[in-house]
């Protein structure tokens, strides 16, 4: 992917439909409808605000951070987006945290355990109350649907949908509130092994375990567009530590 | 939701707009034969070791048998069914209606087959003809000749088809912008009778070349032909809009027909090469036997040396064999398209053909608009430290900082939340709760 041309002073927008575009386009079914945006800002490190401040840190950002051109993969094509809370004056953003709550973040294929449940939990600093536009009423969760999958646990699961590079995603709805004081959204869902040859062992075992494969899941907050990571580990079978 | 805004429907426009192209085919990718491919999957039988032959030849960009190549154009020759050629060659039609010709020739149902289907597709009956100019009748106004039939007329009776593919013509050809340069005459191949009236001359037997000119490059006598006039005087037929190729030298001169839609050119080979010049070569035949120089399976075409042994009239048949109709009737389809090839466009890295091509793009305008009070947050990880701090607001500023992000990616989703195109600004654009943002999408279709 290479970078966009930025010498002069037009801005020019390059603009490409993605895998899943062209793919519901194909359906012929009117299901390629564009009913909204978002703004993302993936090529950015606010770290340079923080080193040089914010009068020069911005003018660094605008100048000197080269963008890549469109990415067609949609799991890939905005990773970060902006969100829009109608409180200027917010300091803190809510974070996430995952947790096993049933079961651990290892699972035997053919043993047991096979499935773990997952509770996201969504906080903030100090337990401070969370701004209410940035509530997640629910999450979505991208995983590799070669070797998990994500179900319902009460019901709060939605049917994947599947991309390219075999990742699903699912939304997962809010299942409690937080009691610490930030009332933050807490979701809890399962995730399952899936069958998957033996094969797939000598492709994707990790370096260090040729038993074990090593997949993550990717939740992020719909509202607060905060994001956690879950690693799950796959042993080949119950002999394997 | 707070990481995505509705696209309402003032929010979107549609339009239409054209992007034109320029597409040069150069002269060493017709005339090379390993840029040129054939399909030969037309087989004789009976006589001989047997012809095979393509019913066109595809051009490449560069060697075809590289997987970067692209097809360029196609390469085919046609015969008018109730053409002079045809007719004169024809022995009579069978009960079925059946073409017949002597075996002396060949191809001969095929080249008027290769006609009656261009004439089906552009002109909507698979028995008419093509005119340059009139298109489909004789145009005694414009006609600059006043002849309708024959080779010097303005029906094209010989007709050779170059049918660019639509990877380089796109939705169609751009009028007035298309131009072939061809050479009229083959090279003068050394024999008794090389000069183009077909008449024995001696004389110039003392010329450098001998042998064949079937095979050898023409280094002089170019004409460039082009649609001039096509803008203006604006022609639709059945097969879509047509323009008149003419001869630049004389714009009076038509010589062919450009089929602008379908990207195909006809031209009158009797217009744009020398009919009468004197060509001599091996080409496939049905011949069980060798004899002179040509083995089985081949034929010597107007070729007559030395002339001590088989002096013209006395042992060399065909000796005064010109372009039309002897080559166009005694060669296979591959042979007069290998001849037009290798020795009508030139051998060199100059312009043979060159034409702008057009794509019309139907586009949808997405304007993407956020207020001053949108999207002045990200979920960048860089945007906030590891305990939730924002990082663009200094800390421990009791001044009032407010927050602000830079937009580099614009994302369009459905409502199931699914990215169906992405846009990419080439710089970050500030946003703050002091600014509106319009980012305004196009999606090309």
């Amino acid at each position: 992917m290479g970078f966009l041309d930025h010498s002069t002073n037009n801005i020019i927008v390059d603009a490409v439909l993605t895998d899943k575009g062209r793919q519901l386009l194909a359906r012929n079914d009117g299901s390629f409808q564009v009913t909204r945006f978002s703004f993302g800002d993936d090529e950015v490190d606010y770290d340079i605000i923080k080193q040089f401040g914010r009068t020069v840190g911005k003018e660094k950002i605008e100048k000197n951070t080269p963008v890549f051109e469109a990415q067609t993969n949609s799991d890939l094509g905005l990773k970060n987006r902006m969100i829009s809370v109608a409180n200027p004056y917010l300091t803190v953003l809510p974070t996430l945290a995952a947790s096993f709550t049933n079961g651990a973040g290892t699972m035997v294929r053919g043993g047991s355990p096979t499935q773990a449940d997952i509770q996201v939990k969504q906080s903030n600093q100090n337990n401070t109350s969370i701004d209410v536009d940035l509530r997640d009423s629910s999450f979505l969760v991208q995983y590799d649907n070669r070797f998990v999958s994500v179900t319902g646990y009460e019901n709060n699961v939605s049917t994947p949908s599947t991309g390219q590079n075999y990742i699903s995603t699912v939304r997962v709805r809010q299942t409690a509130t937080n009691s610490d004081g930030s009332n933050g959204s807490i979701a809890t869902f399962r995730v399952a092994i899936r069958s998957f040859s033996d094969s797939y062992y000598n492709y994707y075992s990790t370096s260090a375990n040729s038993g074990v494969i090593r997949t993550f899941l990717t939740i992020t907050g719909t509202a607060s567009g905060a994001l956690v990571t879950q690693q799950i580990n796959i042993n080949k079978n119950s002999s394997v530590t | 939701m707070a990481t995505f805004k509705t696209i309402g429907a003032d929010d979107i426009q549609t339009s239409t707009s054209v992007l034109s192209q320029l597409v040069d085919v150069i002269q060493e990718d017709i005339s090379g034969s390993s840029s040129r491919k054939k399909y030969q999957v037309f087989v004789t039988g009976g006589v001989g070791p047997g012809v095979t032959s393509s019913l066109f030849q595809t051009v490449y960009d560069q060697d075809f048998s590289l997987q970067t190549a692209n097809a360029v154009l196609d390469l085919t020759v046609g015969l008018y069914e109730s053409g002079s050629t045809v007719v004169s060659a024809s022995t009579g039609v069978d009960s079925n209606g059946k073409l017949l010709f002597p075996s002396q020739s060949l191809m001969m149902r095929e080249k008027v087959e290769n006609y009656k289907q261009f004439a089906q597709l552009l002109l909507g009956d698979a028995d008419g003809t093509f005119y340059a100019p009139g298109v489909n009748v004789f145009d005694s106004a414009a006609s600059s000749t006043g002849i309708s039939t024959g080779s010097r007329g303005d029906r094209i009776e010989e007709a050779m088809f170059v049918n660019f593919k639509r990877l380089f013509a796109r939705d169609e050809i751009r009028k007035e912008t298309f131009a072939i340069r061809m050479y009229q005459s083959a090279s003068l191949d050394g024999s008794e009778v090389d000069n183009v009236t077909g008449v024995v001359n001696a004389a110039v037997t003392a010329n450098a070349y001998t042998g064949s000119n079937l095979r050898r490059p023409t280094v002089s006598g170019s004409a460039i032909y082009a649609d001039v006039g096509a803008s203006t005087t604006q022609l639709k037929y059945y097969g879509g809009d047509v323009g008149f190729i003419k001869d630049t030298a004389d714009t009076t001169k038509t010589v062919g027909l450009m089929w602008y839609d379908y990207g195909i050119g006809v031209f009158d080979m009797a217009k744009v090469f020398c009919p009468d010049q004197h060509l001599s070569g091996a080409i496939g035949a049905m011949n069980a036997t060798p004899y002179s120089t040509v083995t089985a399976g081949q034929a010597m075409l107007g070729f007559c040396r030395p002339a001590t042994v088989y002096p013209p009239g006395s042992g060399c048949d065909n000796v005064s064999a010109s372009f039309i109709p002897d080559l166009l009737v005694s060669a296979s389809i591959d042979d007069i398209v290998d001849h037009l090839a290798s020795t009508r466009f030139g051998t060199g890295s100059f312009t043979a053909t060159t034409f702008q091509n057009v794509t019309n793009i139907n586009s949808t305008l997405l304007f993407c608009r956020a207020t001053a009070d949108e999207f002045n947050y990200s979920s960048n990880p860089t945007f906030r430290n590891a305990e939730g701090e924002i990082i663009v607001i200094e800390p421990g500023d009791d001044t009032g900082q407010r927050t602000f992000t830079f937009v580099s990616t614009v994302g369009l989703y459905n409502s199931n939340n699914e990215l169906l195109a992405v846009a990419k600004l080439s710089r970050p654009v500030e946003k703050n709760d002091e600014k509106d943002l319009t980012v305004r999408v196009r999606l090309d279709f």
